[in-house]
């Protein structure tokens, strides 16, 4: 499972990278619409390109709540550790499936 | 009716950007075609060949524009800024819809289809399709982007008939200037390479096929050897206003708009008439108040195929004889498609000016009949002049231009 710091360092470069934010601009309390001049448009790219990165599903009635750059990186570290603990868990119910047959 | 005249002109195509060095670079028989190995890995495409737009730098667009810019808003809104520069069309003209902006593309962005229907058909979701593909496959890309980037408040129009475009879309911003719907137009067209537009030829038989080793002696319009279309792409922007509405801001004035006209062959989809392509330009010398004595060149659209290079020659011939000096410029930049035609006229227009019409590239055995090509460059400043663009479809459009002269 991936780190905190690893999730955050991913997202923050994909805000830099696919949406040229100035590195400088982000910390936590940035406003992604307001301080990061991130609309409506980037807002679908983004959820795209952070399920694309972190092979997840993210809910898009939850994203639309998110307002700052802080409560992405905790929403998404959240999302990823749902998903690895979803994984963890079909895996050990495969695992119990096999040793039973 | 009002006068019209061009005041600024915008480039972007395989030979570069600046019209006066892609003018010199035309002078110098330069070719804008290369090897394309995306094409080359193309399973049964025959093509190889194409006419890149080189160093373009889009980076020069601000990301909020650019977000969802397909290269084809990019090329344009790079040719629209710096025929505007030239032109020197005050900011306040756009927000306060002053400015009709008329262009259009073949299609939307073959590249944003490509990533549209990859990620759709391989997942069969939507999910993972950008928030932007479809503002890069809209019909009006192109000039929609253009508004944006320029603030322009004033009519959008699309230019949609594909090789005729720019000649369109010239037409167009005739007509909007002449009936007072706006001070001034931006006219013109763009398109990005892709395999669409390669597969395109290549499939009804009309593409230049191989010729890997030698890219730059194809296509070769005119010529006994000609066997195609090279694709290409780029864009062209012509700024036009009304000769009363330059001569209030002191406008250097390039050329003068005399005439438009069209027609549709309506007779088959692909196959070119020499009596559409008659009709357009006699339609343009009624509309310009001219005769065809009065014609002193005629750049021809000429692509390089078989049957559509002798079918213009034929049609010119009919409406010129055998006396008027004709060229196309395909043989130096491709096929730029929608871009071609305002290419086409800026290219002409600095030959008129510096009275040195360019020839046909790798045009060495003419074996058309009646009209004189040029296979070398002609000393020449012609008072008026006429340029064609044909496209699939049947559709045909000529624009007359002339010399200011006051």
């Amino acid at each position: 499972m991936q780190s905190a710091e690893t999730i955050i360092e991913e997202l923050n470069s994909i805000l830099i990278k696919q949406f040229e934010v100035e590195p400088g601009h982000i910390h936590a309390d940035a406003r992604l619409r307001d301080d990061l001049d991130l609309d409506s448009l980037d807002a679908a790219d983004l959820l795209i390109a952070i399920e694309k990165r972190f092979r997840v599903r993210l809910d898009d009635v939850e994203v639309r709540k998110l307002t700052t750059v802080g409560e992405m990186h905790a929403y998404v570290r959240q999302v990823v550790a749902d998903a690895a603990t979803g994984r963890l868990s079909q895996t050990a119910a495969s695992d119990q499936s096999v040793s039973g047959s | 009716m009002k006068r019209v005249v061009i005041t600024g002109m915008g480039l972007c195509t395989p030979l570069g950007s600046d019209p006066t060095a892609v003018y010199e670079a035309m002078l110098s028989g330069e070719s804008g075609i290369e090897r394309i190995p995306s094409f080359a890995a193309v399973a049964d495409l025959a093509v190889v060949l194409g006419g890149p737009v080189r160093g373009f730098e889009a980076q020069r667009i601000p990301r909020k524009y650019r977000r969802s810019m397909a290269r084809m808003a990019q090329y344009a809104a790079a040719a629209a800024a710096d025929a505007v520069a030239q032109a020197r069309i005050p900011e306040t003209h756009f927000s306060a819809g002053k400015v009709a902006i008329c262009a259009g593309s073949t299609t939307g962005s073959p590249d944003a289809m490509e990533e549209f229907f990859r990620e759709y058909l391989s997942t069969g979701s939507i999910r993972g399709v950008s928030g932007t593909a479809f503002l890069r496959v809209m019909s009006h890309t192109v000039p929609a982007h253009l508004a944006l980037v320029f603030g322009s408040t004033g009519p959008v129009h699309t230019a949609a008939c594909a090789c005729a475009i720019s000649n369109q879309a010239v037409g167009m911003g005739l007509d909007l200037l002449r009936l007072g719907r706006a001070e001034v137009a931006l006219c013109g067209g763009a398109d990005e390479l892709s395999v669409l537009g390669a597969a395109t030829f290549d499939l009804v038989g009309a593409a230049v096929r191989g010729w890997g080793d030698k890219p730059t002696e194809r296509p070769a319009p005119f010529d006994a050897s000609r066997d195609g279309v090279v694709v290409a792409e780029g864009a062209s922007m012509l700024v036009l206003e009304t000769l009363e509405h330059a001569q209030e801001r002191g406008a250097t004035v390039l050329a003068e708009v005399l005439g438009y006209g069209e027609s549709c062959d309506a007779t088959h989809m692909s196959s070119p008439e020499p009596i559409g392509m008659r009709q357009a330009m006699e339609r343009a010398l009624v509309d310009a108040g001219c005769v065809a004595s009065d014609i002193e060149y005629v750049n021809a659209h000429a692509t390089g195929t078989t049957i559509g290079d002798a079918a213009e020659a034929q049609a010119t011939f009919e409406v010129f004889g055998p006396d008027v000096p004709v060229s196309s410029f395909k043989g130096h930049f491709g096929h730029t498609l929608a871009a071609c035609g305002g290419i086409e006229l800026a290219m002409s227009i600095l030959g008129m000016r510096g009275g040195l019409m360019p020839p046909t590239k790798n045009l060495r055995s003419p074996d058309v009949a009646g009209i004189r090509l040029l296979t070398e460059p002609l000393a020449l400043s012609p008072r008026r002049f006429v340029s064609n663009n044909f496209a699939f479809g049947g559709i045909n459009a000529s624009v007359v231009i002339g010399r200011f002269e006051g």
